[in-house]
This record gives structure tokens, sequence and C-alpha cells, in this order.
């Protein structure tokens, strides 16, 4: 993967300088980690918000991980997991659509982790050391989610029909 | 196996997964062909007559016909093959030669495949070892070349198509269309194991040549005394991502003919129901519990929301400002499980800008709305009532 594709619009006289210390990132730059176009409703200069909460991308929910159990239970022991690599992880990959949520780690972010749990409703935890960021990215309309300090669980939906059923977008 | 013969593998299922799913239009030429030779193989004599048509169905209803014009024209010329065709006229039965032209040369084709391809493979040991090369090589080839393309060819494309043809014919009418079949591309996962084993050396194989031709050429076709029919291949295929005909637009399976049928994942969903407006009440009338759950995902929840009623209750759809969640109670009937039904709006619009509303189902016990998503995320309700963002 080469630089320029990496960061479309990188300037080297000023581009690194630039970045050095910028946690945050613009839709452009978060899209382009997976090499996907903008939606129209997304504006590439815009920022992607950073948040600690709870957020939900589609059929996926993004849980601090003491917050995911309900009062009085214990969260599993999650493993931390691997590093996230330069190409991120596809967190879940749309079998019907063929769209996929991919996580990446966001600038001057190398020590994201991601933990595949496969656990029922739990496709894995994200972990993200103080002062860094991830970035969950959908490749078509639900654009990107960024995620600061903490650690996370990254669940998925299902629904009740006459079994229970994984909801996929 | 050598690395050559290793190789042979992956080129083998690939081809055949292209033939078997092919729509291109048949090359009558080469069916013709491979008719004749498949016959000549299995000791028969050629057929004097092939007709063509576009489909299977035309070819079940052509199979069941012909024997009568054949036979009133052979009549006014005074032909010796009258005789032979006839006979198929007078016993509703037809002599339709499939156990020769298929059975009979594949339990010869077999007994050599099972006895020769150790040594084709290069394990001149004894006996014993030789068995075991013998079973190790047959498995690497259902494994990797029969088994792959049958999931996608046979079980999706051959079943369906078959299903779709026997459900028109119904039980009382044409009772013997199955019988002379051979469903050639269809039969792309069979074909490719003899076609392997020819490779590697099992001289026999060559007598199904005729056969696997016509597989490569054309679509099903019919084989008797005096006569066979072949179809076209479809015009059209469509599947979804995992190999399962699929196509919410039209027919997943299309002949030139029109003939055809609509399905959605895997599921064959009749053709009145893919046309015009849906009500609930249709949908609930519907038999089959998997074809209404399909017709529900096809036309989407939003799409019946007004035939739902007044909502059980309604509330702000955390971090999507704007925008709500309404609970539904769902008629009685329409899934097993008594369910309710939450109707939600997209964090984000699609990229044609339109905000798609989307409806999930979840158990009937829930009576808040934030209650059923948190439920379906399988979150305490208070993490989904503090939703910073949706996209």
């Amino acid at each position: 993967m080469s630089i320029a594709w990496y960061w479309p619009d990188w300037n080297p006289a000023t581009g690194h300088e630039e970045r050095k210390n910028r946690m945050t990132m613009t839709y452009g730059e978060a899209l382009a980690l997976s090499g996907i176009s903008i939606p129209e409703h997304l504006e590439a200069e815009a920022e992607v918000p950073v948040l600690t909460g709870p957020q939900a991308q589609g059929d996926l929910i993004i849980v601090p991980l003491a917050a995911a159990y309900p009062a009085g239970e214990r969260a599993p022991a999650w493993p931390r997991g691997a590093i996230v690599p330069m190409d991120g992880v596809q967190v879940v990959h749309g079998e019907a659509t063929g769209n996929t949520h991919w996580l990446h780690a966001g600038f001057n972010s190398p020590g994201v982790t991601w933990h595949r749990a496969d656990a029922d409703l739990v496709v894995g935890v994200v972990t993200v050391p103080a002062g860094q960021t991830a970035m969950l990215v959908h490749t078509d309309e639900h654009g990107a989610n960024g995620i600061g300090e903490g650690r996370y669980e990254i669940r998925q939906k299902r629904e009740q029909a006459d079994e229970v059923r994984y909801v996929e977008d | 196996m050598t690395p050559a013969q290793e190789a042979l593998l992956p080129q083998a299922r690939n081809a055949w997964l292209a033939a078997g799913l092919s729509t291109e239009p048949a090359d009558w030429h080469a069916a013709y062909l491979g008719i004749h030779a498949a016959y000549l193989a299995a000791g028969l004599a050629p057929p004097r007559f092939i007709i063509r048509v576009a489909s299977p169905w035309a070819a079940v209803l052509a199979q069941a016909m012909a024997p009568e014009i054949i036979t009133r024209h052979l009549a006014q010329v005074g032909d010796q093959v009258y005789a032979q065709v006839r006979a198929q006229v007078d016993d509703q039965v037809g002599t339709q030669v499939r156990d020769q032209v298929r059975a009979q040369v594949d339990a010869q084709v077999r007994a050599q495949v099972d006895d020769q391809v150790g040594a084709q493979v290069g394990a001149q040991v004894d006996d014993q070892v030789g068995a075991q090369v013998d079973d190790q090589v047959v498995d690497q080839v259902y494994d990797q070349v029969d088994d792959q393309v049958r999931a996608q060819v046979g079980a999706q494309v051959d079943a369906q198509v078959g299903d779709q043809v026997y459900d028109q014919v119904g039980v009382d009418r044409l009772r013997n269309w199955y019988g002379g079949r051979i469903a050639g591309q269809h039969w792309a996962g069979y074909y490719s194991y003899y076609y392997v084993m020819g490779q590697l050396g099992v001289t026999e194989c060559h007598r199904m040549a005729g056969q696997m031709l016509t597989a490569l050429s054309a679509g099903w076709w019919w084989c008797y005394q005096g006569f066979a029919v072949v179809s076209d291949r479809p015009a059209e295929l469509h599947r979804d991502a995992q190999g399962r005909l699929h196509c919410a637009d039209g027919m997943a399976v299309r002949y030139r003919d029109g003939w055809g049928f609509h399905a959605w994942h895997g599921v064959r969903i009749p053709a009145e129901l893919c046309t015009g407006d849906l009500s609930l009440s249709r949908v609930i009338s519907i038999g089959n519990s998997e074809v209404r759950r399909s017709v529900i995902e096809m036309t989407g929840w939003d799409k019946l929301e007004s035939d739902l009623g007044e909502p059980v209750a309604v509330a702000a759809d955390p971090g999507n400002p704007g925008r709500e969640l309404a609970l539904y109670d769902v008629p009685a009937g329409l899934y097993e499980e008594r369910v309710r039904l939450v109707l939600m709006t997209n964090g984000s619009p699609d990229r044609s800008g339109a905000e798609r509303r989307y409806g999930e189902t979840v158990p009937a016990t829930i009576s808040d709305p934030v209650e059923a998503q948190a439920w379906a995320y399988g979150v305490p309700r208070s993490v989904y009532a503090a939703l910073e963002r949706r996209t």
C-alpha cells in the first residue's frame, strides 16, 4: 500500500508535520482507509466525531465494556487481541449486501488492538490506548464512527422471528 | 498426485462451475454431437430426431407430445422407425433410454475408476496401500471439485428448477416427465468428477464424453428411443453472495422463452407475490412460513406499515436526532412465535439520498421501543438510551 493511497491528500511538504499531533480524522481520510468513496450526505472535510460512549453503526453497536453488562454482572475478561494492521480488520462482512464494517487505527494510534470473540452477539473487542483513536468504517451509507480511549465490545443485532436471527445491513 | 495433476483440480472446478452456471445461448450443433455420442457410448443407435426447445418446461411438454407428432409424420412417409416410436405413444411410460445412457455407463465407468485410479497417480505399490491411495484420490477429487460444483449448481440451480417444473406439472399430469431426463449443464458436479478421473488417465471415462459435451453446450435433455429433446440454457441466472438463487427485481432464473421463476435468497417465490402491492393480510395467507418470511423481507416492513394500525408505543430514537422508534403488534399468524415489530429510520441516508425505514421483530413481551432496540443488541436499556450517535 502506498502512502499516497492511504492518505489521498498527502502533501510531502506539509502532510507529516500537520498530522504529527492530530488525532481526529475527516470523513475523506477515514473512508480512504477502506478505499471507498464518500456518500453524498457526508462532507469529505468534516471531522468524524471521536466518542467514548455507546454508538451504533447500522446493525453494529460499539459499547464501552463496563456498560455492556447489567449492574452487578461482570464483563468477561476479554483478551486484548492483536494490533490492528495498516489494512484494518474486517469486523463484519454482510454476505447479503456485500457491505463490510472495517476497523482501522486512527492517526498516530499504533496501539489499537482487536480481539475477535464471535461469542453470540459479541463480534469482538477493541482496545484504544490513551491518546489514540480507532475508526469503524462502513463501505456504504453509514460512513465512519470515531472511537476514543477505552475498551469496547462491538456487538451485532439479532431479531426474533420464528427463530432468533442475526441482522445484516 | 503429481503437481500437474494437483493443478488440474482447481482448473476443472472452475471450468465446470462456469459451465453449470452459464447463461450463453446453447451451442446446438455441439449438443447434438454430444447426444449422438452419448447414445453410441451406451450401445444404442443415435436418435433420428432431436427436438430443441428454449426451456426445461417447454421440454417437458415437447417430450410428451413428440411421439405422437413424430409417428403421425412417419406413418405418412412409411418410415421403419415408425413402429419403434409408435410404441411409446401406446405405452404412456415411453421407452426412455436413460438407464442405458446414464446409469449403465455410469456403473461401468465407476468400476474402472475404482480399479485404476491408484495406478494412474503413480502408486505402484501393494494392493492394500493401493486401495488407500484410490480412496484418497477419490476423496480429494470429490472435496475439491465435485462437491464444490455440486453445492452451487446441483443443490441450488438444478434442485430449484426441478422443483419449479415439478410444481407446474402437478401430480396427475405428465407423470413421467422425469424418467428420461438428463440435467446436462446442471449435473456439472457429477461430470466434473469423471472429467478429472479421465484427465488422470482412467480410460473408460471417454464413454462419458458425449454427455459431457452436451452438458457443456446446452441445458437439460431427455433421451428416448428414436428421439431426444434438448433445452437451451437459461438467459438469466441471479444468485446472492452465498450462491443461492436470488433476485430483488425480476426472475432469478429466466429462460429465453420467458419461463422461469422468482427467488429470494434461495427461497422460490410465486410470481403473483412479486408484482403489485402486497397487503399484510395477503402475506398472512401464504401457507409456507419460509415463503412468508421471505416475502416480508422482500417487500420491506415500511411498505406494510399502513396495515399495522396504531403503534403500541413510540419513542425518540437515541443518537438519531429527529427520528422515532415505533413498536407495533404483529398480527397473529405471521410468524409461529408471537413477536412485535420495531420500525425505525436509518441513521444515514443511503447513496440514493433516501432515508430507509426498516423493521425488525422482537419478542412480544417487550412493550417499550427503546427496550426493544436494547434487546436486539443484548445491552441494558440504559446503555441504548444513552446512545451518543447512530450512523
